[in-house]
């Protein structure tokens, strides 16, 4: 495969080939300040986590998994801080329910309402490439 | 412009005007290349037509039909054939517009942006997606190839035709033969997958070879799903629990006075393979030799051949990236996502590299459009069977933390005091999630 390969990369480093492993601690500093700068969380991004197996957009085709696009938010809250809780007693879902905040669960609730049950938008927000 | 060129453009003029843009773009039309027509390459081609409909996405693929490796260990035990695992990209393609050129990448120009193909011709990018999966090291065990694995000793670790002659050989093994199942060292895709796929094959022994003995030597002390596996086998096949992993355990594990079918040799007591000589079935490891009907071999892996011959990978053969991006560190406009990837905390698993590419289309959209990429989290659960209605998990969040991808505190295994209707909808839905991901990915 190496050989098949004909490389012209250079202008492409990022760092010059010859610090290149040398350098790879000092990058993932610099990469670090980076990603810390960001806070702005991925909301679309973080209720497609779900899409795994609740369908993507919360369309669960024919699989036994509970449907999510068109929840009515609150149905969608209360039943994920019930499973953060563990007043609600589940296989799995308490388990990921604990991976994310109020806020987090929230925001999740308003993108899985503002779908139709096919998973088409209900209203489309202006400047969100969502 | 010759003609064929020009019907694609047409055909991208009628998508566009059926779905309008969204992203102000600096440049009209953004091309992202995407090299893997695997769960990673296709969740990114899927998810970026999703999100913007302003954009053209190309998959190079050498593969006109995907074999799906999650679940694939079912075609050994008859659970499923190889038909049931394959995968067809018509949905990307008719349902999103999603151009796929059936090819292998030979070399690529970082600094043009350009990709060379097999064919002879050269793709532009303005972004390129690398998603190459794994590459298994055969050779790294004294007495083992490629040739060997696809004729007398399998992997089935990339599922194909050694997948069905796992299972022929199984079927083949005389009555009380032993199949024997090497694990991998750490890192190494799918983590259940070793010991999953030997309760499968207990499970096929119990009914159709009830003397059979299946062995898994280990070059590691504990595996991820180990209590819970543990405990099914401790149920299902009489596998004595060690101590060191019976802190928790219910009041129903038994001490079975004859050991059972199903044996674990960790690296403590000498589970590390040492070599393999394929002519008389035999295994040397630290603890010494053993003998089989059948070997299964899951070797050591790397990054797929494709990132090392592009030179993303590092000292360790993966791929490091941003964590915001899935950029690489080592060149600009190229992103490498899945099993390849140096992603922290997060396994080498097919639902890792789907939430993966999902953050990886919604940055890249963001680069193109000069935005600041969000923050992003991602999700993974790989779920596991001791029997076929007897399923369990791990299940994890993860979310950016001091610039690592980090596991979010919390239980991640399904209780080991879970009922046995708990365990049972485990396996309802193991089985649905193979349908439920397939969809996610490629429909």
């Amino acid at each position: 495969m190496t050989r098949l390969f004909n490389l012209s990369l250079a202008a492409g480093l990022l760092v010059s080939a010859s610090l290149l492993f040398a350098d790879q601690s000092h990058a993932e500093d610099k990469n670090t300040e980076a990603e810390n700068t960001s806070t702005t969380p991925m909301i679309d991004i973080m209720a497609h986590t779900c899409a795994g197996c609740h369908g993507t957009n919360g369309v669960a085709g024919d699989s036994a998994f509970m449907p999510l696009a068109g929840m009515p938010s609150e149905t969608f809250i209360q039943t994920m801080l019930d499973f953060r809780n563990d007043t609600r007693p589940s296989t799995l879902m308490g388990h990921v329910a604990k991976g994310f905040t109020e806020e987090d669960i929230k925001a999740m609730a308003t993108f899985f309402e503002n779908l139709s049950p096919e998973g088409k938008p209900l209203t489309t927000q202006e400047g969100d490439a969502s | 412009m010759n003609r064929r060129d020009f019907m694609k453009m047409a055909g991208l003029a009628t998508l566009s005007a059926a779905f309008p843009a969204q992203t102000l773009f600096a440049k009209a039309q953004p091309h992202v290349v995407i090299i893997g027509g695997g769960v990673g390459g296709a969740t990114t081609a899927k998810y970026l037509r999703m999100m913007d409909k302003n954009i053209r996405v190309t998959v190079i693929e050498k593969n006109k039909i995907y074999i799906r490796p999650y679940g694939s260990s079912e075609v050994i035990n008859a659970h499923i054939t190889m038909k049931d695992l394959e995968v067809t990209y018509d949905a990307l393609k008719n349902k999103y517009g999603i151009d796929f050129i059936f090819d292998e990448a030979t070399g690529v120009d970082a600094n043009k942006q350009t990709i060379q193909l097999k064919n002879g011709s050269d793709v532009h990018y303005d972004r390129l997606v690398v998603s190459p999966g794994i590459k298994l090291l055969y050779d790294r065990i004294e007495g083992y190839s490629e040739e060997i694995a696809n004729t007398k000793v399998p992997s089935g670790w990339i599922p194909g035709k050694q997948t069905q002659m796992l299972h022929d050989q199984l079927k083949a093994m005389p009555q009380g033969g032993t199949f024997l199942i090497v694990s991998p060292p750490n890192p190494y895709r799918c983590p259940p997958g070793p010991y999953e796929r030997g309760s499968l094959v207990a499970e096929w022994c119990q009914t159709h070879n009830p003397t059979a003995k299946v062995m898994i030597i280990d070059p590691k002390d504990k595996f991820v799903t180990d209590q819970s596996m543990m405990l099914g086998w401790n149920r299902r096949y009489g596998f004595n629990i060690p101590d060191a992993f019976m802190e928790g355990m219910p009041a129903d594990v038994k001490t079975h006075s004859t050991p059972g079918m199903l044996e674990w040799v960790p690296a403590k007591d000498g589970g590390t393979i040492l070599s393999l000589d394929a002519e008389n079935k035999e295994v040397t490891t630290e603890g010494g030799k053993i003998k089989a009907d059948v070997i299964n071999i899951v070797p050591p892996m790397q990054a797929g051949s494709i990132a090392t011959a592009m030179g993303l990978t590092n000292e360790k053969n993966f791929c490091p990236i941003n964590r915001t991006t899935f950029e690489s560190l080592i060149y600009k406009n190229i992103h490498v996502i899945g099993d390849a990837s140096i992603a922290d905390m997060m396994p080498k698993s097919g639902f890792s590299a789907n939430t993966q590419g999902k953050v990886t289309a919604k940055a890249i959209l963001d680069l193109l459009a000069g935005r600041e990429p969000g923050t992003p989290s991602w999700e993974n659960t790989c779920y596991a069977v001791a029997a076929k209605d007897y399923g369990f998990f791990v299940a994890d969040v993860f979310k950016l933390e001091n610039g690592k991808i980090t596991r979010q505190k919390g239980p991640r295994y399904l209780p080991l005091d879970a009922t046995e209707a708990q365990l049972r909808l485990g396996a309802v839905y193991q089985q649905n999630w193979l349908r439920s991901f397939t969809e996610d990915c490629f429909a």
